[in-house]
């Protein structure tokens, strides 16, 4: 296993008095892996993200970016590192021009301004939208806004990036322009984080699965494990990935052996199936 | 008017789109300024028609817009500039005055050739100022103006609520449509009353939304890093000597017409 990159200790937070929206939670991200978390509306996952990133301070807990204790004056550190790419991108652009606003992170970082531009200039590139630089936000499409908030936080060179519900307003082809991306991103060896209420890619995508349930973590493990668990998935109010459910089907009516290992995505189990049947 | 898109009309369009958008826009602030000063301050009218023609030249020949889109551009401005030279032109009285006069009842609503003339030149001298301005604005756009300012030193405080305030009126306006287009398919608007009970409605959900944005939008600032500074890079546009010979010519242009015509007048 690589080591632990972020590491978050009891958690607790809560907005009002009444209701507590963490309490209590604890998780160790390793580096380079790809962690998806799941859970309802509204179960903590992006207060929880706030958190992780140095924007809201928790009521207690800890925070250790490698092995180190987040306090206030490592703050800056911490969301330099750390970066969240929001849920709509319209709460995310601030600038007038896709060149100011992807900007806007390095330079609060105090980089040259030579260095500003380059790292703008790479992050359009990789993103594969050079051609929008001098485009003024609004007169942007939602992909292409999605992909500017992105692009925003890979000029920052943050060694985590976190996903809020990334996929939720992208229609199929920017979804798989996004997966490329990822892909990529994990080639760079970043750390990749995604919330997402999309299980069937949690299933293919993730190499770890987080459960939120009520501001508690309520499962922690590979995706064959969080998502097969009956208990889980009821509490959480989740479904079962088709994919899995199928394989199930074929192990219980004795297609596949019992011990055989499910397949995460469409072309593993195709060749599985092919190579049983015939 | 303007062009339609996604449902509002947007002015700064025509700058994304002007032959002028590469030229240096702190050279076209100033400049502007320079002409927009001596044009009031020669308070001539020839002066003022000649800014009018140089100005329309800019930008529809120069810049390339659509010459019915810039009349029509120009003259929204008109409306209010012909409202207020009425009242300097015609003058109320109870008794008898002025060279000319129409008498209502007992008040007579007089005016004289003098008083013509200046509404005119008045008249004028505002469209050519207005048509400085709109020519700044059609070429170069809102934030490049915001960032010219800050360069020419304007306080930090009001160069940055004037780039958030720009980006906001969008996300504002877009909230509106949305949420307009959803009052319409509910029939919020079928009769006068409903449409008053919408319209409150909206306006205080704007506001709520605005609130809620810009909540949204500090925590995503300070994701980022953000420490009280808001600081963007830049394009940046090479001033040309042509363009700087340009505007020398163009002052001395105006001072020459204002020389000249110095002893003719109405």
């Amino acid at each position: 296993m690589n080591n632990i990159i972020l590491k978050a200790e009891n958690l607790h937070y809560s907005y009002t008095k009444e209701h507590e929206v963490l309490k209590g939670v604890s998780l160790d991200i390793y580096e380079g892996e790809r962690l998806a978390i799941l859970g309802a509306n509204g179960s903590g996952k992006s207060t929880f993200f706030l958190n992780i990133n140095g924007v809201l301070k928790p009521e207690s807990g800890a925070v250790y970016y490698r092995d180190k204790l987040i306090n206030k004056s490592s703050i800056k550190e911490l969301r330099k590192n750390v970066g969240i790419v929001f849920q709509d991108a319209d709460n995310q652009i601030i600038a007038s021009t896709v060149r100011a606003e992807v900007s806007f992170g390095p330079m609060n970082l105090g980089l040259s301004k030579d260095e500003v531009t380059k790292r703008v200039q790479d992050s359009l590139n990789y993103m594969g939208i050079s051609h929008l630089i001098d485009r003024p936000p609004h007169y942007l499409s939602g992909g292409e806004k999605k992909r500017v908030s992105i692009a925003d936080i890979i000029a920052m060179d943050s060694e985590i990036i976190i996903f809020d519900e990334p996929t939720a307003s992208l229609d199929p082809q920017n979804i798989s322009i996004f997966e490329e991306v990822l892909g990529k991103m994990s080639l760079d060896n970043r750390t990749l984080i995604i919330s997402t209420h999309d299980l069937e890619f949690a299933f293919r995508w993730a190499d770890r699965i987080v459960v939120f349930c009520a501001g508690n973590i309520i499962a922690d493990s590979d995706p064959i494990t969080v998502l097969a668990n009956q208990e889980v998935l009821k509490k959480a109010n989740l479904k079962k990935p088709i994919l899995l459910e199928v394989f199930e089907t074929l192990v219980e009516n004795s297609v596949f052996k019992a011990d055989a290992k499910p397949a995460r995505n469409i072309e593993d189990f195709r060749k599985m199936f092919i190579s049983q049947i015939s | 008017m303007a062009h339609q898109h996604g449902g509002y009309f947007s002015i700064d369009l025509y700058a994304f789109n002007s032959k002028l958008k590469k030229i240096n826009p702190e050279y076209k602030l100033i400049s502007a300024l320079i002409t927009l000063i001596l044009t009031i301050v020669f308070n001539n009218i020839f002066v003022s028609a000649y800014i009018l023609f140089l100005m329309f030249f800019i930008t529809v020949n120069l810049g390339g817009m659509d010459i019915f889109e810039y009349i029509s551009m120009l003259l929204a401005p008109l409306g209010f500039i012909v409202l207020a030279s009425i009242s300097i032109a015609f003058g109320l009285s109870f008794e008898q005055a002025g060279e000319f006069y129409i008498k209502i009842f007992n008040i007579y609503i007089h005016t004289s050739r003098i008083q013509l003339i200046e509404a005119f030149e008045l008249m004028i001298k505002v469209l050519a100022c207005v048509s400085i301005m709109q020519s700044l604005i059609l070429s170069t756009m809102p934030y490049e103006i915001i960032n010219a300012l800050r360069s020419m030193h304007v306080p930090k405080l009001i160069i940055e609520l004037m780039n958030l305030i720009y980006r906001f009126i969008f996300i504002l306006i877009e909230s509106y449509i949305n949420m307009r287009n959803s009052a319409i398919s509910r029939l919020g608007y079928h009769n006068f009353k409903s449409s008053i009970f919408t319209f409150g409605n909206m306006a205080g959900n704007i506001l709520v939304v605005s609130l809620k944005k810009a909540n949204a939008y500090y925590t995503a600032m300070e994701a980022r890093c953000f420490d009280g500074d808001l600081n963007f890079l830049q394009e940046e546009k090479k001033l040309k000597k042509k363009n700087l010979v340009l505007t020398v010519l163009n002052i001395l242009i105006m001072f020459a017409i204002w020389i000249f015509t110095l002893n003719y007048g109405f």
